[in-house]
């Protein structure tokens, strides 16, 4: 009975189940990406593939 | 606290060698795609010989272009930009180069066994058996030297780029292991355990997301690194890199049923891969987004510096192929994209525009940088640009109006309810010209590319002798104090434990991907042939021996490449071809036989429609049928004999994966087969067809060719 039903898995519900899933994960990174504090960090992660000190290999102390 | 020095090279050699590796099978999968497109303009440059068929070309070239070409330039790129970005060498010098030989080595295995007919007979997935399990063994040791590098960091964030490089190796590893779950009945031969509409859904579950995985996902990494290295900006909006992320992850998983529309495959299966494809633009835009506002304020150093002219225009390829996938994603787009030359101008575009443009911006950028010089004429790199882009736009054109005008043409059904282009062929003679105009497309951005092989080799050839080796000069020494990096560390708490734990990271990037993974394919797979009311309404006849063999046959020759087996439920569809096909039709097929396009008709009611000297006439020369075919010639078929030698093995490994055989049947499969073979063979000869074909494959070719549409019956 199981495999019937679900084969017959032709409910609108997966696709609603589906895209509020994916509101959920819209919404969440939305509010994850603008709490507080995150501008300084994204900032400085940004920063990242121009540290010049990577690519030409000065001396960091 | 007691602060140390690290001192501690790159490894930029392996870099180096997938840099090369990168640019050799560029030119290899550049040829084999010209050679491809010559052999669809005119049949004579298939040769005649079975090596270099279309069918056989075919899979060669995309496995080269995406695994080798592509491949390769993901791996440089990544082993490059993660070092720099972590502040650490790469783990294991000894896993980087098992990396690398195995990768290539995986390559030649392809080179080697793709035109001599060894192949799953699944797009993308054609590498036989053992050839998979190097691939799984290969990624692991890939993922393992990235994952313990990122552990070995010495800069506790982790970039953007590389939460897309590992969603890379997570998902492809998914998509692998779930695609590869085949019986083998041979060294070189296996069956899947899917079938049907099964096969059909996690085959393109698999494809698409190679597509999403392997050709996106992992060059998106590399365009958030390279774009702000080559322009010297931080990326536009990191936060919407982050938001860009996730959705893309999360959306792109769900895209495979586009490839199935309008077929047999269920309609909710449908529905939610149509809706999840045009969601999928948004994401899409916001990279492509993100990558050209990097931009903004320095248009003026694109106009001057080829690098950037390629990273620029390969985000702006992203963007078109990424509009462009959602709106053929459309069931009514699809009803006229499907199956047609528009599908191969949109995977083009995204190939040669996305992925080989970022691939050759990529290797400007890197190849001056690793060999400690300048490149050796930036105006030869300009005349590349402009030469690809050109090639790219009549690669693009030509196969539109190809494909547009053959569905136009295939879906027209006049007032009074019959098709205005009743034959096929009147539709193929009509686009063969566009057919020499791609080649020639082809043939330009090769010549580009030709130019970035001559230019790398003089630029190399500039680089210094002997690399110094004072710290803190030329040679890149990483010479960093942990304290000051421990004191650089931003936001601890929920910040460290979302985005800067690579095992949390990758655990939830596999999360995302796998709710759209089992909501689509557990409930297509989880219910059996037995418990479902669309099989249990019809009685399916499972392949006998000879037409098994036949079957192995049409795979080994890749015939699913130009010919479908799906008549979709479109009225153009079933007055061409008969009744739209049903689930059952295919309930037995490991692997399914639906077919991606159409550059000859559908096949999947052909059973019974012409006589079998007609089939035997047709493989010997098919245009002694029909004058104006583009089909290759296929003598062979009738001179080698039919090998029976494994049929009892495949017959049981089928009746171990559900085909109703009987032990009888599995038991005397050789014998059946000759029988069979015998008697159809001194039919065709008593028609006046050739003499001895009962010990060769055209016999069987054609018994299976015979089946089709006949192994179904409605209760």
């Amino acid at each position: 009975m199981f495999k019937q039903a679900l084969l017959h898995y032709a409910f609108a519900g997966a696709s609603v189940i589906a895209l509020f899933a994916f509101l959920l994960v819209f919404v969440g990174t939305l509010i994850w990406v603008y709490r507080k504090g995150s501008v300084e960090i994204y900032k400085h992660i940004s920063d990242l593939p121009l540290d010049k000190s990577q690519e030409e290999g000065l001396i960091h102390e | 606290m007691n602060e140390e020095s690290i001192k501690e090279q790159y490894d930029d050699k392996v870099v180096k060698y997938f840099l090369v590796a990168t640019i050799v099978w560029a030119g290899v999968a550049l040829l084999l795609g010209i050679y491809a497109a010559l052999e669809l303009a005119s049949y004579k440059f298939n040769l005649g010989l079975q090596w270099f068929t279309f069918g056989r070309i075919r899979p060669l070239h995309t496995n080269a272009a995406i695994f080798a070409f592509a491949g390769n330039t993901i791996f440089a790129g990544i082993y490059h930009s993660m070092q720099r970005l972590l502040k650490t060498r790469m783990w294991s010098d000894a896993v980087s180069w098992f990396h690398f030989w195995g990768w290539q080595l995986i390559i030649v295995s392809a080179a080697i066994t793709l035109p001599l007919g060894f192949t799953q007979g699944k797009e993308y997935h054609e590498l036989e058996w053992p050839i998979d399990i190097a691939i799984a063994v290969v990624w692991v040791a890939f993922g393992l030297n990235m994952i313990q590098t990122i552990r070995r960091r010495k800069e506790p964030h982790i970039y953007v780029a590389i939460w897309f490089y590992l969603a890379t190796f997570v998902t492809v590893a998914l998509l692998h292991i779930v695609n590869s779950i085949e019986i083998p009945v041979g060294y070189l031969k296996s069956y899947p355990v899917y079938a049907g509409v099964q096969d059909a859904l996690v085959q393109w579950w698999y494809g698409h997301n190679a597509v999403a995985f392997f050709l996106t996902t992992p060059f998106l990494g590399l365009m958030y690194y390279y774009i702000p290295k080559a322009v010297n900006k931080p990326v536009y909006s990191y936060r919407l890199s982050v938001v860009h992320f996730w959705s893309l992850v999360f959306i792109y998983i769900w895209a495979g049923p586009h490839h199935l529309l309008n077929t047999a495959l269920p309609e909710w299966a449908q529905t939610l891969g149509m809706v999840f494809s045009v969601m999928l633009w948004i994401p899409s835009w916001g990279g492509m987004i993100n990558g050209l506002m990097t931009l903004r304020g320095a248009w003026d150093k694109v106009k001057a510096d080829p690098v950037l002219k390629f990273l620029a225009t390969a985000t702006i390829f992203y963007g078109m192929a990424t509009f462009e996938g959602p709106l053929m994603s459309i069931k009514s787009v699809s009803e006229l994209a499907h199956y047609t030359d528009w599908v191969i101008a949109h995977v083009h575009g995204g190939a040669l525009g996305w992925n080989g443009f970022l691939s050759f911006g990529m290797i400007y950028y890197l190849v001056p940088k690793l060999w400690k010089t300048n490149l050796y004429s930036k105006s030869l790199a300009e005349t590349h640009f402009w030469l690809g882009t050109v090639g790219i736009v009549i690669y693009m054109l030509s196969m539109w109006t190809a494909g547009i005008s053959q569905g136009m043409m295939l879906n027209a059904v006049d007032a009074s309810g019959h098709l205005v282009y009743p034959d096929f062929v009147q539709t193929v003679t009509r686009i063969v010209p566009l057919y020499w105009v791609r080649a020639f497309g082809g043939v330009m951005y090769f010549i580009g590319y030709l130019l970035l092989v001559y230019n790398v080799i003089k630029t190399i050839k500039l680089a210094p002798k002997a690399a110094p080796a004072v710290a803190g000069s030329s040679n890149p020494v990483l010479n960093v104090s942990v304290g000051d990096l421990v004191k650089s560390s931003h936001g601890e708490g929920p910040h460290r434990v979302l985005e800067g734990m690579p095992i949390i990271l990758t655990v939830l990037a596999v999360v995302a991907v796998l709710v759209g993974s089992v909501i689509e394919i557990v409930p297509m797979i989880a219910a059996t042939d037995q418990s479902s009311v669309e099989y249990a309404n019809f009685k399916v006849k499972p392949l006998t021996s000879l037409q098994l063999a036949g079957r192995d046959l049409y795979i080994r020759e890749g015939c699913y490449l130009c010919h479908s087996q799906m008549i979709r439920t479109m009225v153009s569809d079933v007055l061409r071809y008969g009744p739209a096909n049903e689930m059952a039709d295919s309930r037995y097929d490991h692997p399914f036989q639906w077919g991606s396009k159409r550059t000859g008709p559908d096949l999947a009611r052909v059973g019974g429609k012409y006589p079998d000297l007609w089939h035997f006439r047709h493989m010997l020369n098919p245009r002694d049928i029909v004058t104006q075919s583009i089909m290759p010639e296929y003598k062979w078929l009738l001179e080698q004999k039919l090998d029976l030698s494994s049929i009892e093995r495949r017959m049981s490994a089928l009746q171990g994966l559900g085909v109703p055989y009987t032990d009888l049947e599995v038991s005397g499969s050789v014998e059946d087969a000759k029988k069979e073979a015998a008697a159809l063979a001194a039919a065709v000869e008593k028609d006046g067809g050739p003499q001895g074909m009962a010990d060769k494959e055209i016999t069987a070719l054609v018994a299976y060719l015979q089946s089709l549409g006949k192994q179904t019956e409605k209760k």
